[in-house]
């Protein structure tokens, strides 16, 4: 009983520290089996199960030592998991902007396209400007979106959890609340026009800055949530 | 009963080489492991058993080990072999502390250029 107990403290403390949870279930999972065999090896020499289980979970080692050890070895085999605060607190800001240009690229990309094939009359085309719009709004959302839950994603696999998360996806918030775009359809060809920036607009709360926040911190509650809801273990009675 | 005190000294380095040693004979799980490095060192290496598991995951990782569940003796467990990722490394390993050992060895035990050996 005392070894399935350390066991399940030693599943508690994985999910604890933010491992994911099919690791844990394998790592326990091959504990397990190992427990077992201890206690079968014991079974010859010692008749009492309840002793075989103690020596099982003595052999077995500490079980904070060994969640310890299981998290580190864990966070050790991804970069993000050796480098929390380059992934976490370095990394999001230019992955943000890195991101926002890739978009704007395969939109120019997508434009220049689109205006070989219907030349002149791009400009007057009706759905071409539905199109544009849907790309200018796209892109105030798309891309901290992205990344986003690339970062939330990397914060769950690599085993560092929920406050790396949180404060990946704060910073890639504060990066969308400035970002600020704008545009201007074209009414002859060459007088479009389209730029992308970082500021804060003279409006007090202007509308789709704030909506632009708001997205990474919605993913983030999000993932947070998913983190916070595998965690909810029901210990033994 | 005391608890056995888990010996720091193996966290450095050494249940990887040990453990693809083993793997490089044949294929184990993890209790095997064990038992078999109880039994290689008469026991001289003490430490929690539980802890050949993440090594052997992180080993599995980087792509020197490969798992799968098979039943043995008629039990489903987790069985390891070494790749050729595994062996190659392990072939580094094996020169990386023969070299290690040998200028340990010249340190501990002679004289080198007619300067006495440590007291």
């Amino acid at each position: 009983m005392d070894n399935l107990l350390s066991l399940e403290s030693v599943r508690v403390e994985l999910k604890r520290r933010g491992l994911p949870s099919k690791y844990v279930e394998r790592v326990v999972g091959e504990l397990q089996d190992h427990r077992a065999d201890i206690v079968e090896e014991q079974r010859s020499t010692c008749p009492d199960g309840r002793a075989a289980d103690l020596l099982a979970a003595q052999r077995l080692g500490d079980p904070k030592a060994l969640a310890d050890l299981v998290v580190s070895q864990y966070r050790a085999r991804s970069f993000s998991g050796r480098h929390p605060v380059v992934t976490f607190l370095l990394a999001p800001i230019p992955l943000t902007i890195l991101a926002w240009v890739a978009f704007v690229v395969i939109c120019l990309a997508l434009v220049n396209v689109v205006s070989r094939i219907l030349g002149d009359s791009i400009v007057a085309h009706p759905a071409v400007a539905w199109g544009a719009w849907s790309l200018y709004y796209a892109g105030m959302f798309v891309p901290p979106a992205i990344t986003t839950v690339i970062l939330c994603r990397l914060a769950s696999r690599s085993g560092r959890g929920w406050p790396w998360m949180c404060a990946a996806c704060a910073l890639v918030a504060l990066l969308a609340l400035v970002y600020q775009s704008s545009l201007r359809l074209p009414v002859e060809p060459g007088t479009g026009h389209f730029t992308i920036g970082l500021g804060l607009s003279s409006q007090p709360f202007h509308f789709p800055q704030v909506l632009q926040m708001l997205v990474p911190i919605v993913i983030g509650v999000f993932f947070l949530w998913r983190f916070q809801s595998r965690r909810r273990i029901l210990l033994p009675l | 009963m005391t608890k056995p005190r888990s010996n720091p000294d193996f966290l450095n380095g050494v249940p990887e080489l040990v453990i693809l040693q083993l793997l490089s004979r044949k294929p184990m799980y993890g209790y095997q492991i064990v038992q078999s490095i109880r039994d290689s060192t008469d026991e001289a290496l003490k430490f929690g058993e539980g802890c050949v598991y993440p090594v052997l995951h992180k080993l599995e990782k980087d792509g020197v080990l490969a798992s799968r569940r098979e039943v043995v003796n008629g039990r489903s467990r987790v069985v390891y072999r070494v790749t050729k990722t595994g062996n190659k490394r392990f072939a580094r390993s094996v020169a990386k502390w023969t070299q290690i050992v040998q200028a340990v060895n010249q340190i501990l035990l002679g004289e080198q250029n007619g300067q006495p050996s440590l007291a």
